[in-house]
């Protein structure tokens, strides 16, 4: 309610001046005796009524109690109702979005950062604003954040951008921008009741027009990190590092350290390098070394893969074919108390091992072909019985009903699949020593599939080291079905894992250490390495320094308020009055 | 408190004297004690018991009843006066009333001083202050204050002494409770209960703010009934004075301020406070 220069944000608490006609008709009413000296008021009966004629009006006295009453009373009123002076309730409505990409912080050549710059730029932009202006500040990310708001004061925005560090991985600001959009309460492309400012340190591509910007940079060499993989395979260990340069970056060297120790340097490094790792420790740190800008993805830390090896046992007439197969095959050892895959011509696999049973159906129809695979699914990768004689097939009729077929030839069913719980049991029907399937491709490839499925099944993960933003598979112990996740940030999230035991881990947003934790039915704990290398994030070539005005939208009204000054005066005035006028009328009496 | 009129209490003094026995009027064991003693004035009769003087049995009684009774008298004390002047608030609702007690104060410390006795003054305002020499200059230098009056704490009371209070007896404790601390060991002892007219019979005047003028007020319609209360109330707090005065000299003194020292004296004298001088054997 406006009333003139005043605004009265709460009207209702105008009703708090019914207080003064109120107190005015207690003085009024209130009875006044002439006073008569006694020396023996314990002699006096004590007074039990009023006189029969009631109350009259007397004069009014001017006391001081009088007086602080009726300060108390407006005070009071002033307070409940909010009055302050109009204007205060409109204001502009300025939406920023902070780009917080890491190379924000890339050093420039005068000593300071692009984000430092913005930090002083956005600074004085706020401090032009007036107190009921309002603020909402943004910070770009895979999940953009509000850092202050919506709709916050100016100084709370100052205080916001004052901590304001950008330390995200590389991402799109697209989220932060579609954010940003409706939190300015937009409709179509006019610009209603805010005015957006994107803060970094170029011009984006397709920026809208209306959507100003600050953007504080300058286009510098630059050449970091843009991937490193730890691979480990039947050729050894080794690391693929891929440099990635903007401009006429420096020379650089590649490191590579276990702690202090550098077990490769090789000076000019660029584009991509296969680094052997003869001796590989359980963890490694791989470095650039040089003059460069923006440091942060010059240095990277990755966490050695597991070893994944399998334990077959392998028992019957066609052994020698099948160990010659798995003599090729990289991370297979024999046998074991406990094997992970049993071949054998019969099902012979004890819990917790998948078996491979080998052996002719009843009967001796061949099958030329066609051969029909189940489509898409693992075993069945890269199988072709082009030219294979099979002997021994099973009639389809006489398939399990919880089996799956995966290779079939006419009406047999050449290879099926049983599900137990985590367990597998692959029957291949098929007679040896008939037929051409152990002198065929179809013979590696199938038992290769069959390898490399138990293996994919091990508890762990293939790599501990995952970039940002990229989800991975877990396979948990047998037993466990579901695990904690704790990220670096202090976060946690519980994953449950499906009847495989498979866990999808979902994309890390934080680079840094992340753990997933079992403690039921048994302790198990997993270690994983969040990286943030992307070949965009060191790239400073197009940044520039510019800056663009917002479309100027109408002021809004914006939610009023107060001041700790504002809202501790009145009562502050209310109750000091109050405690006055109470002991003055007790000094009175 | 103001100043007297020495001139009427020096006449005044001149015609009276304090109401005591001329016998014992000089020298050690002039007054007589409260309880029984070695005077000649007889006290009471008790039962012999075994062990007492037998030079004291009531040997006449034995005739007539053939029980051993002994008779006892008075003990005797030496003659001393300690006077309680009433300072609190109260006692200057008035200024007649602050005067006539003033003026009796004066009075009485006159004639014991008359009679050869230095009179010990006991000023009881907010405390109570004793005096044992200069009772006119404290007279003439006390300032009521406080609303102790005779409520206040008196230590070393003259054992034997005779003793008059001059005050409105308006203490809310009662006049039992002050007498059983001022009157403990006391020859005599009596009060002179100075008030004024409107203490002793107000008007009936309406709704008021009675304030205390020691503290304390209350709102009140003072009509007929509230009068009759009042009196009644006083009636009842000055029979507990009698009571408590009772059989230890001239008792309650009632005075009205307005009536003057002249008047009072005479009311003295009836009540046998003082005496005319030619009264004395």
């Amino acid at each position: 309610m406006i009333l003139g220069p005043l605004a009265i944000a709460a009207p209702w608490g105008l009703l708090a001046l019914a207080g003064v006609p109120t107190i005015l008709a207690i003085h009024l009413f209130r009875r006044r005796s002439p006073p008569r000296t006694v020396s023996g008021l314990f002699l006096w009966p004590q007074p039990t009524s009023s006189p029969a004629s009631g109350r009259r009006r007397e004069r009014l006295v001017a006391m001081p109690s009088l007086w602080l009453e009726l300060l108390a009373v407006l005070a009071l009123a002033w307070w409940l109702a909010d009055v302050h002076p109009s204007g205060d309730d409109r204001g502009r409505h300025l939406v920023l979005v902070l780009d917080n990409r890491q190379r924000l912080q890339a050093a420039l050549p005068a000593g300071d950062t692009p984000a430092e710059r913005l930090r002083s730029a956005l600074s004085a932009r706020l401090a032009a604003l007036r107190a009921s202006d309002r603020v909402t500040v943004i910070a770009s990310g895979a999940t953009p954040r509000l850092l202050c708001g919506p709709a916050a004061e100016p100084a709370q925005a100052q205080a916001a951008i004052a901590a304001w560090k950008p330390t995200a991985p590389w991402h799109e600001l697209e989220p932060a921008l579609t954010l940003a959009t409706q939190l300015a309460a937009r409709s179509g492309a006019a610009t209603v009741g805010a005015e957006l400012l994107l803060a970094s340190d170029r011009i984006p591509d397709d920026l809208a027009e209306d959507i100003g910007y600050e953007v504080r940079g300058e286009a510098l060499p630059t050449s970091g990190l843009a991937e490193v993989r730890w691979l480990r395979d039947a050729a050894g260990e080794r690391l693929v590092v891929r440099i990635a340069s903007s401009g006429k970056a420096l020379p650089r060297t590649l490191e590579v350290r276990v702690g202090d120790r550098v077990l490769v340097r090789q000076p000019d490094a660029s584009g991509t390098l296969l680094v052997p790792l003869n001796e590989p420790p359980e963890e490694l740190t791989v470095a650039l070394v040089g003059p460069d800008p923006l440091p942060t993805d010059d240095t990277v830390s990755l966490l050695r893969p597991p070893l994944r090896s399998v334990r077959v046992s392998v028992s019957g007439p066609f052994a020698a074919s099948v160990q010659r197969v798995l003599d090729a095959l990289p991370d297979v050892t024999a046998g074991g108390a406990i094997p992970d895959l049993v071949i054998a011509d019969r099902d012979a696999a004890p819990p917790g091992s998948w078996g491979l049973r080998i052996a002719p159906a009843p009967g001796d129809e061949a099958v030329l072909g066609p051969f029909l695979r189940r489509a898409g699914h693992p075993l069945c990768t890269d199988l072709d019985g082009t030219g294979l004689l099979w002997v021994g097939g099973l009639p389809r009729a006489h398939l399990a009903g919880d089996a799956t077929e995966l290779v079939g030839g006419g009406d047999q069913v050449l290879v099926s699949e049983q599900r137990r719980g985590r367990d597998r049991v692959i029957r291949l029907y098929a007679d040896t020593a008939r037929g051409t399937l152990v002198q065929h491709p179809f013979w590696p490839a199938l038992l290769a599939n069959v390898v490399e499925a138990r293996r994919g099944a091990l508890p762990g993960v293939t790599s501990p080291t995952v970039p940002v933003g990229q989800t991975l598979t877990a396979v948990l112990p047998a037993g466990v079905d579901r695990v904690e996740l704790a990220g670096p940030d202090g976060s946690t999230a519980t994953l449950v894992a499906d009847s495989d035991g498979v866990v999808l881990i979902p994309a890390l947003p934080v680079a840094g250490d992340w753990t997933l934790h079992a403690a039921t039915p048994s302790i198990w704990q997993l270690r994983l390495r969040a990286i943030a290398l992307d070949p965009r994030l060191g790239d400073l070539a197009a940044a520039r320094s510019a800056t663009r005005e917002p479309a100027a939208a109408e002021t809004v009204a914006v939610e009023r308020r107060r001041s700790p000054a504002e809202l501790l005066l009145p009562l502050v005035l209310a109750a000091g009055a109050a405690i006055g006028a109470w002991l003055c009328f007790g000094r009175g009496r | 408190m103001p100043t007297w009129d020495e001139a009427a209490v020096a006449a005044a003094a001149a015609r009276l004297r304090l109401a005591v026995d001329a016998r014992r009027r000089l020298g050690q064991g002039a007054r007589l004690g409260r309880g029984p003693g070695a005077s000649l004035e007889f006290h009471d009769h008790r039962a012999y018991e075994p062990g007492d003087d037998l030079r004291h049995l009531d040997w006449s009684v034995y005739a007539r009843t053939d029980q051993l009774v002994l008779r006892r008298h008075r003990q005797e004390v030496s003659p001393r006066l300690e006077l309680f002047v009433d300072c609190s608030l109260s006692m200057a609702v008035t200024p007649a009333k602050l005067a006539l007690a003033t003026a009796l104060a004066a009075l009485i410390a006159t004639l014991s001083e008359a009679d050869g006795v230095r009179p010990r003054l006991w000023c009881c305002g907010a405390s109570a202050v004793r005096h044992d020499a200069g009772w006119r200059e404290v007279l003439r230098a006390a300032r009521p204050a406080g609303a102790a009056g005779l409520d206040a704490e008196c230590a070393a009371l003259l054992p034997g002494s005779e003793r008059v209070l001059i005050s409105d007896g308006l203490s809310p404790a009662g006049g039992a409770a002050v007498i059983r601390r001022l009157g403990a060991g006391a020859g005599r002892i009596c009060l002179l209960q100075v008030m004024t007219p409107d203490e002793l019979a107000p008007a009936a005047v309406g709704a008021a703010r009675l304030e205390d003028i020691e503290g304390g007020h209350a709102e009140l319609v003072v009509d007929g009934a509230a009068v009759a209360a009042y009196s009644e109330r006083l009636g009842r707090h000055q029979d507990g004075w009698r009571s408590a005065l009772s059989g230890r000299g001239a008792g309650l003194v009632t005075l009205r301020s307005d009536e003057g020292l002249t008047r009072a004296v005479r009311r003295l004298v009836e009540a046998g406070v003082v005496e005319p001088r030619g009264n004395r054997a």
